[in-house]
């Protein structure tokens, strides 16, 4: 009695923590599976590396025992949707960001991993900093940046500025600054906020994947949806007192573009 | 002269788990080993797993509360308050002239308390993973491996006879120091920098 107690404890909890994460990553491969088509849409552009990204999002839910089971019938509606449907899915954020965002028509080489590619005129990335602290957002259009910078809990911040070259230059309040280069179509460089700094690298993102943000009385709340799916979001008030976002509402949230004006 | 502390104890890999120091030639050194290398293997693979998995950025989430955050910060806070139920109910047992339900309740404010802490740290894990940005992350991050390696020795001890009286009291304050650890560094630094709320 006294011996067995504890192992059963021990089990009781390894079992809870193993469930726990299977449920976790269940629940990440469905909302890896359902805006699969986005990341399908501007990666089919490239058009001999269209296959590829469909199988990828496929593979991913693999491991996880469950997941076979609601990957299994994904391929079913899937297998036909990755045609089909993927052009109608982004319908429902029908403007005109899924044909923008395919900046790749151009398709500067893939090998010239050090060269910066010119950004398209209208485009977003979504990313994160390295270790993951912060998720980040950058949006172009006609040579003009807005992003955000956001860790989803007490950090926040938005740059405005410029991108010539393949190259970004932006700017925040209080000496935030923001820089990244485009390589390989995904957008890496060096972001700072309350003076510290981190690197970081976001990758082409079409809707519903992008930047949102809204205004409410004193409030600017700021989301960073992710080509997965994955929310990041932080709001301030005037006083700048930083804190976690509610729900991500696409009826009141407004998708930021490159030019609109996020700093005052 | 020689000095035989100068090489021994330099790379434990465990620093909070103090081993005893002068390995004599004690028969029970096998049965406390034993835990303690099981509960430090448990740690390293929760701090390889946390730094090599790559975080998600996401977990499901418990409604009614403002947030993942204060989900996690509100748990760990009863872990907490149940581990000070620990230390009390183990001092009552130590004493000598605890009441009978005592025991009892020490097995099970322990029980509950790690169970509470799964789901904070099955979100830490899998959707923040181990990090060293800050030092208070970082000695967050390293009190995670430490607990549930500290837990499993502990449950592992328990199950042992012939134990040094030592081992028990050591390795249930390495368990608690790090859950009170793990409590200021999240769910305190929480409450402070955002906010008191559910």
């Amino acid at each position: 009695m006294k011996a067995r107690g504890p192992i059963i404890t021990l089990i009781v909890i390894a079992v809870l923590g193993l469930v726990l994460l299977v449920a976790n990553m269940a629940k990440t491969s469905k909302g890896q599976a359902a805006p699969a088509p986005a990341p399908a849409a501007s990666a089919s552009a490239p058009s001999a590396r269209a296959p590829v990204p469909v199988p990828a999002p496929a593979a991913k839910p693999g491991p996880p025992g469950p997941a076979p089971g609601p990957a299994g019938p994904a391929p079913g509606p899937g297998g036909p949707a990755a045609g089909n449907p993927a052009a109608a899915a982004p319908a429902q954020a029908a403007p005109a960001p899924g044909a923008s965002a395919a900046p790749a028509p151009g398709a500067p080489a893939e090998g010239g991993s050090g060269r910066p590619e010119p950004f398209p005129a209208q485009a977003k990335y979504t990313g994160y900093t390295n270790g993951n602290h912060a998720a980040i957002a950058v949006t172009v259009r006609n040579g003009r940046v807005s992003a955000y910078l956001c860790d989803g809990k007490s950090l926040e911040a938005w740059y405005q500025g410029t991108d010539a070259d393949g190259k970004i230059d932006a700017k925040g309040k209080g000496g935030n600054t923001l820089s990244g280069s485009l390589a390989n179509r995904t957008v890496s460089g060096t972001v700072s906020a309350g003076g510290k700094s981190w690197t970081y690298s976001a990758t082409p993102a079409s809707a519903p994947a992008g930047l949102y943000r809204s205004q409410s009385g004193d409030r600017t709340t700021g989301w960073i949806k992710d080509s997965n799916g994955n929310v990041t979001g932080a709001s301030h008030d005037e006083g700048g007192a930083v804190g976690p976002a509610g729900p991500l509402d696409p009826a009141t949230a407004e998708s930021v573009e490159g030019d609109d004006q996020v700093v005052s | 002269m020689t000095n035989p502390l100068l090489p021994s104890q330099a790379p434990v890999p465990e620093p909070s788990v103090p081993e005893p120091a002068p390995p004599g030639p004690d028969p029970k050194a096998g049965t406390v080993l034993v835990p303690l290398v099981v509960g430090c293997l448990v740690a390293l693979v929760l701090g390889v797993y946390g730094r090599v998995h790559e975080p998600t950025g996401f977990s499901i989430n418990l409604s009614g509360f403002s947030g993942g955050t204060y989900v996690k910060s509100w748990l760990v806070t009863m872990a907490a308050l149940l581990a000070v139920v620990q230390l009390a109910s183990a001092k009552l047992m130590y004493g000598g002239s605890a009441a009978n339900w005592v025991p009892g309740l020490h097995r099970w404010s322990g029980r509950i308390a790690v169970l509470l802490t799964v789901p904070v740290v099955v979100h830490c894990l899998y959707a923040l993973g181990f990090q060293a940005d800050t030092p208070r992350v970082l000695i967050h991050s390293l009190l995670g491996c430490v607990f549930y390696g500290a837990f499993v020795a502990k449950m592992m001890v328990l199950t042992r006879r012939g134990m040094p009286g030592w081992v028990l009291p050591a390795v249930g304050g390495v368990t608690f120091s790090a859950l009170i650890g793990l409590w200021l560094t999240s769910a305190l630094w929480v409450f402070g920098t955002t906010g008191l709320h559910l």
